[in-house]
């Protein structure tokens, strides 16, 4: 059994992609170890978009997503001969993102304000803007910024644990089993936040929704 | 998993956390990113690290997780061992410097012989805590010789009541009411007798007052090792001065102490034997010389 396939055994995202990605992740970790420094920049280059979109779906602010995502990879780096590929290495920089990211809004829970990234349209994100824009006639730029603020309003007022499952699940994309390993709980544990933080988002955004 | 809106009319809370998706940073916001990151990399390579990175600490402690069980007793047992074996107890070290400062040795003792102890304390109206520590120290110096003669007086701490000893068994100061005596064993001899009239009258009520109460002088025995029929034993008057915490230790440490004690004092013995009698021998051979008389051809001898 080689590495990349012991890999894949251990990590417990069944996804065919996600194996094939873990495969590849760990032949250029073990690069990283023998010393080729060089070779951490696909990694960086790979997920810094998604490690920042998390990260800020979780902050609301871009200037502390930005530097939060800078200390999670330094800190995978520092730490890469650690790295003993018994999860992907996808799922070992998500949990140094995501305590990092727990330590920082802890720290400070008092000072939060809210620096927001510029909304790229695509097509559903357009139909459904103009989907509410056409309900309550309003201009479609100020619109935009007001749904923007209360829905991050509404994420900063769920727990740090709903909010963490309901940006790895409906903004990331992840599957329930990969965020339960990532947040080191149960599938059901995992399925029981999200159903309360979404009743939760649903109160609070009521006005927007039929 | 992102779902899809059956109804493509109703708008649900899926539908709005896609707008979430859709903040996404410039790419200017990548190109400093990518810089910022560069220079906090090369920072954390030139920092020092702490020497327990440096050493792999966590590391070596994941290894060794498998035996912390068995290690962990050892070095319980280990530390146990060390404990056991390196104390040394105070009266031995008292023993030993009154030994060293010529202490006087009576030539007879009785095995019943009675060493009377006084404590006396500051004659201050108020009787106050700091004067009992004082009279505490005063009484550390007895507290070497009972410790050499084997026999100790405490005067425990004041969370206890006040009781005398005398004798055989312990006698109650009259003005502690919650003093219970406590029994001593008959075999030992107790050397220790605290007089009531030792100690003022106390003027202040209140703290002052709960001294009398909780003041305990409780004679702990140590078998003395009188050598009757050598005519050597080592009698001092002692007096010791313990705080009530040391009670209980010395009392479990006693046969210990004892024992160790005992060599030390052999060896004295032994020592005091053969000088008395080599005194002996010469005063029998001096005598045998005077009632041995010759006279022409015969030899007398006067008893």
């Amino acid at each position: 059994m080689n590495a990349a396939s012991k890999v894949l055994s251990k990590t417990l995202v069944a996804s065919p992609a996600r194996q094939q990605e873990a495969g590849s992740d760990w032949l250029v970790v073990q690069c990283v170890q023998a010393g080729d420094v060089a070779a951490f920049d696909q990694l960086i280059l790979k997920y810094r978009e998604r490690v920042y979109a998390m990260i800020y779906n979780m902050t609301s602010n871009r200037e502390d997503a930005a530097d939060l995502t800078q200390d999670a990879f330094i800190k995978a780096f520092q730490s890469i001969n650690r790295f003993q590929g018994q999860s992907s290495f996808f799922t070992w920089l998500y949990r140094i993102a995501i305590n990092s990211t727990l330590t920082h809004i802890r720290k400070n829970k008092l000072r939060s304000f809210f620096s927001f990234d510029k909304v790229h349209e695509d097509a559903a994100v357009s139909s459904l803007i103009n989907q509410l824009t056409d309900k309550q006639n309003v201009q479609r730029d100020v619109f935009v910024s007001e749904l923007q603020e209360r829905l991050n309003e509404a994420m900063q007022k769920l727990s740090i644990p709903h909010r963490t499952v309901v940006t790895l699940f409906e903004i990331d994309g992840l599957s329930h089993e990969e965020i339960a390993e990532i947040m080191d709980c149960s599938i059901g544990t995992v399925r029981s936040r999200l159903h309360y933080a979404k009743q939760l988002l649903q109160s609070e955004l009521k006005s927007y929704i039929n | 998993m992102i779902t899809e809106n059956p109804d493509p009319k109703k708008v649900t809370i899926e539908d709005i956390l896609r707008l979430k998706r859709a903040e996404r940073p410039s790419p200017e916001f990548w190109g400093r990113f990518e810089r910022d990151l560069r220079a906090k990399q090369l920072a954390a390579i030139v920092e020092k690290r702490p020497w327990w990175v440096a050493m792999r600490v966590p590391q070596i402690a994941r290894r060794l997780s498998r035996f912390q069980v068995p290690l962990g007793a050892a070095a319980v047992l280990a530390l146990s061992f060390a404990v056991v074996r390196e104390y040394r107890p105070l009266a031995i070290s008292t023993f030993g410097d009154i030994a060293q400062s010529g202490q006087p040795v009576k030539s007879s003792v009785d095995s019943t012989e009675t060493t009377v102890a006084s404590v006396t304390l500051p004659s201050d109206n108020a009787v106050t805590e700091r004067s009992v520590s004082a009279a505490a120290t005063s009484l550390d110096t007895n507290a070497r010789v009972a410790h050499a003669a084997g026999t100790s007086l405490r005067v425990t701490s004041l969370d206890e009541p006040v009781s005398v000893g005398s004798g055989g068994l312990m006698a109650m100061i009259p003005w502690a009411p919650q003093a219970v005596p406590i029994p001593v064993e008959q075999d030992s001899v107790v050397l220790g007798e605290l007089s009531s009239a030792h100690f003022l009258p106390v003027a202040d009520s209140g703290r002052e007052h709960d001294f009398q109460g909780r003041v305990e002088i409780e004679p702990v025995v140590m078998p003395v090792r009188a050598a009757v029929g050598e005519n050597v034993a080592i009698a001092h008057p002692a007096v010791a001065v313990v705080s009530s915490r040391e009670v209980r230790r010395n009392r479990i440490l006693s046969n210990l102490r004892v024992a160790d004690a005992s060599e030390i004092e052999r060896s004295r013995v032994v020592q005091v034997r053969d000088v008395l009698a080599s005194a002996l021998d010469d005063d029998r051979l001096y005598d045998s010389v005077r009632r041995l008389g010759m006279g022409g051809d015969r030899l007398t001898l006067k008893f």
